[in-house]
């Protein structure tokens, strides 16, 4: 993941997020993969700034966008 | 994993991880949200609009330092709004660690600095304040979770309205239509 992290720029727009399902790392009815305050992506949430780190790094955005409309969908909340 | 590393071979990058672009929210009720659902720390860094800019720029070492991205989450908030929000302020403008509410309507906060404290100083109050969320924050079951978020009638509201054009006439649909018995 740190080494992913490093070459990727992870730009995660919160088009909508439902309670807290939103960006939560596993499968729904799943406790999170990840403890509280432990290490989990390093997303940028707004479009601005995660094209402005991009410009400045020089790395590839990886783009996701989710509504809660995709909480039954397996990996995304 | 494998497709992405291959794709990261692609682009070959060398930069400065500490001098990163800093994140940030479009709202604080989005933060709050994100922050609860990650069970992460939020770092609020509040104050009038020059010097927000001006905090953007000087927490960049401190906030992309290695023991710290990715543990957190940071939202910038100018003006007094998110007072509303958020208890246990000292003030109305600084950089505060916010542990966000159960539904992520809310937050508390559990430790505050000066907006123009040295990057030291924050990382040091980072890994304390973080070192404090850690032993305080029981992890989500999300199913129980969303259960008991459904049962309290919790709502949040963001900018897509929930539901889906289920019939395809152009209009989204609140819920799920009902097949009728026959």
């Amino acid at each position: 993941m740190p080494k992913l992290r490093e070459q990727f720029l992870c730009l995660f727009m919160m088009l909508a997020a439902a309670l807290a399902e939103a960006a939560g790392p596993g499968i729904r009815g799943a406790e999170s993969k990840v403890e509280p305050g432990q290490v989990g992506i390093d997303w940028y949430t707004t479009w601005d700034t995660g094209l402005a780190e991009a410009k400045r790094s020089g790395r590839p955005i990886m783009f996701m966008a989710a509504a809660t409309q995709c909480s039954g969908v397996s990996g995304v909340f | 994993m494998q497709e992405m590393a291959a794709i990261a071979k692609k682009y070959p990058v060398e930069f400065d991880q500490s001098q990163a672009v800093v994140q940030d929210f479009l709202s604080l009720g989005q933060a709050l949200n994100v922050a609860s659902a990650d069970q992460r720390l939020l770092v609020l860094i509040a104050g009038p609009k020059g010097r927000i800019e001006a905090a953007r720029e000087a927490t960049r070492p401190a906030i992309n330092h290695e023991d710290h991205l990715g543990r957190f989450h940071v939202d910038f908030e100018t003006g007094d709004e998110w007072t509303k929000a958020i208890s246990g302020a000292k003030s109305n403008q600084g950089i505060l660690f916010v542990k966000a509410g159960e539904f992520g309507l809310s937050g508390r906060v559990l430790q505050q600095l000066p907006l123009d404290a040295s990057c030291s100083e924050i990382h040091s109050a980072l890994t304390q304040a973080n070192e404090t969320f850690m032993a305080t924050t029981e992890q989500k079951q999300y199913q129980s979770h969303i259960r008991k978020g459904h049962r309290l009638g919790i709502e949040y509201e963001s900018v897509i309205p929930y539901g889906e054009d289920r019939d395809g006439d152009g209009e989204i649909d609140q819920k799920r239509r009902r097949r009728t018995r026959r």
